[in-house]
């Protein structure tokens, strides 16, 4: 167990990262096979009122009075960027692509208290673009000991192939649900997010940063999208899961077609997409946490 | 002490039976598109223009009223005294109370329904309600950022901490933000919500442009025919509705692209002709108990009879943004025993010609009264001869607080022609899934 007295900054994983890959590169390093066995601990991380208030001014509501799901994340996420961005990870950080989050949000998280993070990287998954990689983040009241959230994210090294090669699932055709809402964003609105998260990826920051990466221009941060599908939705006492998958990538600015949709009691649908060109961005489900 | 034979003459609130409440008159300046006659006109101007064209209308010079209620949808929070402050720039007198209420395009008729019980309960023997908006003159906001930075320095007792808020000032701050960019829970236009319901309901573009046609001719013929005369008084050079367009044809509307719900591409329906222009405008009704009005020899035009406020829930898709009226409507003539039948005049406010018409389909479909409305079977259809017969927003515009104003003076005028016993139903839909519908006596 790599254990942390502070939560790590994520410029400076993104700076180790980049390091290791651009050292790689030149001796032709071969990363180890195996994910890390230890987990990074970061004990007593407080999620402070200025943030709070930063991720609601972002996103218009006020509802929970806790922690919202997507903000502990945003919070917790650095633990697990330290794993991945060690030369010990399998996998090179650079460049990987979001590929689903599933969240358990057992209990309010509450606001200025210390909070226990844990972050391991749990499964490597064989993915026919690449390999994929589960990092499961636990978050947990040091005094009870009680689980507040956990989260698993699936991240995508995309080309990075360890041996069996899945087959590419055949394309599900997209039909259009019916439209029950609209979230546009602007050129701004991955820098907008990034103040709030401390996520400074250049791939959300602005069309040339995001060039020089590779990409076609600016795409919208998934969580941004986990987060605007959570707003105002999530049950004040938690106990609750979401989860969300995502698809193409959304270039900023632009504006995603969202439906929510209710096939059972309690139970939330989520599927968002680009309207004139036909193409997912998203899935999502929000539901009690027994259901 | 012992209570004698008085009762008749207290007011419900003090155990007494309950009056009738009733319309006397009612007065709009004309509605006029948005930046054009009157784009130097503020909500204040307006809103006195009608209260003061009433005034003069009804010899209400001196008269301490019960109250004055009224609002805007867009409002500067400088005027968040606006309806008293129109008040004193009124001819009224000035011990005369207001009110500001605010329930989006319902503001009107919630501000007279809210008149008619007080009159009812005698609280008050008579007031003025209506409401106003302006387009050409509605507030713009400066983003978050600035205000917090402003707000900051307004705060700040030091140079330094003067310094420390403008520190937090960036140029993207500076960007103004206008006022109502749609439903804020779903991010969607009004239109575009219309536009899911009408796409719902199978309503088509040429039912629309009939539609629309109808209200422009309607309108028209009542204009030409002075039956506007005493409903509308002239401001700024503006003598009629200059949205009105009496000589348009089903040809002119059916060449315009459609202008919500492009993302349906073929299947898109709603242009600018069959929905409403943004307008600014004013609207004043005078509401009284019968005795108030005998006392001053004021004509008893209609009883307002009763009115009800709704909600739908709009915000996954559930229903249509604008159908709650849908719901209403079989509430308020349920409790009064009364159907669709029973009715002389139907006034459904036209936001869109989609909401009309999607009002109109819910109400003959057997299986959505059933379900939805709880009826045993259909609720009944509208007779078009009886709807929106002089025309509708779609002609006259729709400033937003001032349309009830508008529809309820001019029920209350065919209602009073019609004769003693006439029935109408006023129906206006509003943002946030909300409505009004109101029933009319004629007198």
């Amino acid at each position: 167990m790599t254990e942390l007295q502070t939560m790590p900054s994520l410029a400076a994983c993104y700076r180790a990262a980049f390091g290791q890959a651009a050292k790689d590169a030149v001796t032709r390093r071969r990363r180890p096979a195996d994910l890390p066995a230890a987990p990074v601990l970061v004990r007593g991380h407080r999620i402070s009122a200025e943030s709070l208030d930063a991720y609601r001014r972002l996103l218009g509501v006020g509802e929970p009075e806790s922690v919202p799901s997507v903000l502990v994340h945003i919070e917790a996420f650095p633990a697990a960027m330290h794993l991945m961005a060690d030369e010990s990870f399998p996998l090179p950080l650079m460049g990987m692509v979001h590929l689903t989050n599933t969240v358990f949000h057992h209990r309010p998280v509450p606001v200025d208290v210390p909070l226990d993070i844990t972050a391991r990287a749990s499964e490597l998954v064989a993915h026919h673009a690449g390999t994929a990689v589960d990092l499961t983040v636990t978050v947990t009241d040091p005094e009870t000991r009680e689980v507040l959230w956990e989260g698993v994210s699936r991240y995508l090294a995309k080309g990075v192939h360890r041996g069996e090669r899945p087959e590419r699932p055949a394309r599900e055709e997209f039909t259009a649900p019916g439209m029950t809402g609209q979230w546009r964003f602007d050129g701004g609105a991955g820098r907008k997010y990034a103040a709030v998260s401390g996520d400074y990826n250049p791939i959300h920051l602005s069309g040339p940063t995001a060039k020089a990466l590779g990409m076609k221009g600016a795409i919208a941060h998934g969580m941004y999208l986990a987060a605007k599908m959570l707003a105002g939705r999530e049950p004040a006492a938690a106990g609750f899961r979401w989860e969300i998958g995502f698809d193409a990538p959304v270039q900023l600015p632009g504006t995603v077609a969202v439906a929510y949709a209710h096939p059972a009691a309690g139970i939330t649908e989520v599927t968002g997409w680009n309207a004139r060109r036909g193409r997912r961005h998203f899935t999502g489900t929000i539901a009690p946490s027994e259901a | 002490m012992t209570v004698t034979d008085a009762t008749d003459s207290r007011p419900a609130v003090a155990g007494g039976p309950l009056r009738k409440a009733v319309v006397v008159g009612g007065n709009r300046i004309p509605f006029a598109r948005a930046n054009t006659a009157y784009a130097d006109a503020s909500n204040q101007d307006m809103l006195t223009a009608a209260i003061e064209g009433l005034v003069a209308r009804c010899g209400l010079q001196g008269e301490r009223l019960g109250q004055v209620a009224a609002g805007a949808v867009l409002k500067h929070p400088r005027n968040f005294n606006l309806t008293r402050e129109s008040v004193l720039g009124s001819s009224l007198s000035h011990d005369t109370p207001a009110m500001d209420l605010q329930v989006a395009c319902a503001t009107g008729m919630e501000a007279l329904g809210i008149l008619a019980d007080k009159i009812r309960l005698g609280q008050i023997d008579s007031g003025i309600g209506g409401g106003v908006d302006s387009i050409s003159d509605s507030p713009i906001s400066v983003s978050d950022g600035l205000r917090r930075v402003l707000l900051r320095l307004n705060a700040a007792r030091t140079g330094k901490e003067r310094l420390a808020a403008l520190k937090d000032l960036r140029p993207g701050h500076l960007v103004p933000e206008p006022a109502g960019a749609g439903e804020p829970r779903t991010g969607l236009a009004m239109g575009e919500h219309q536009a899911l319901t009408t796409h719902d309901w199978g309503v088509t573009r040429a039912e629309q442009d009939e539609l629309a046609l109808a209200s422009h001719q309607n309108l028209a013929a009542a204009y030409d025919s002075g039956y506007m005369d005493d409903l509308v008084t002239p401001f700024r050079g503006l003598a009629k509705d200059n949205n009105l367009r009496g000589d348009s044809t089903l040809e002119k509307l059916g060449r315009l692209k459609p202008a919500f719900g492009r993302h349906l591409g073929e299947e898109a329906t709603m242009t600018a002709a069959n929905s409403t222009p943004l307008t600014d405008g004013a609207s004043a009704v005078l509401v009284s108990s019968e005795q108030w009005a005998a006392e001053r020899r004021l004509p008893v035009l209609a009883e307002f009879v009763d009115h009800e406020i709704a909600a739908v829930d709009f915000v996954d898709g559930d229903e249509g943004l604008l159908m709650a009226p849908v719901y209403a409507v079989p509430r308020l003539l349920g409790r009064h025993g009364l159907t669709l039948e029973d009715l002389d005049f139907i006034e459904i406010h036209e936001a869109f010609a989609g909401t009309v018409l999607s009002t109109m389909k819910a109400w003959e479909d057997e299986e959505f009264c059933r379900s939805r409305l709880g009826l045993d079977g259909a609720f009944g259809t509208v007779d078009r001869a009886k709807l929106n017969v002089h025309g509708s927003s779609l002609a006259a515009g729709h400033p937003f607080a001032a349309t009830g104003g508008r529809i309820t003076a001019l029920l209350a005028k065919m209602l009073h022609e019609k004769g003693e016993g006439s029935l109408g139903l006023i129906s206006v839909c509003a943002a946030g899934g909300q409505g009004v519908v109101a029933l009319m006596r004629g007198r």
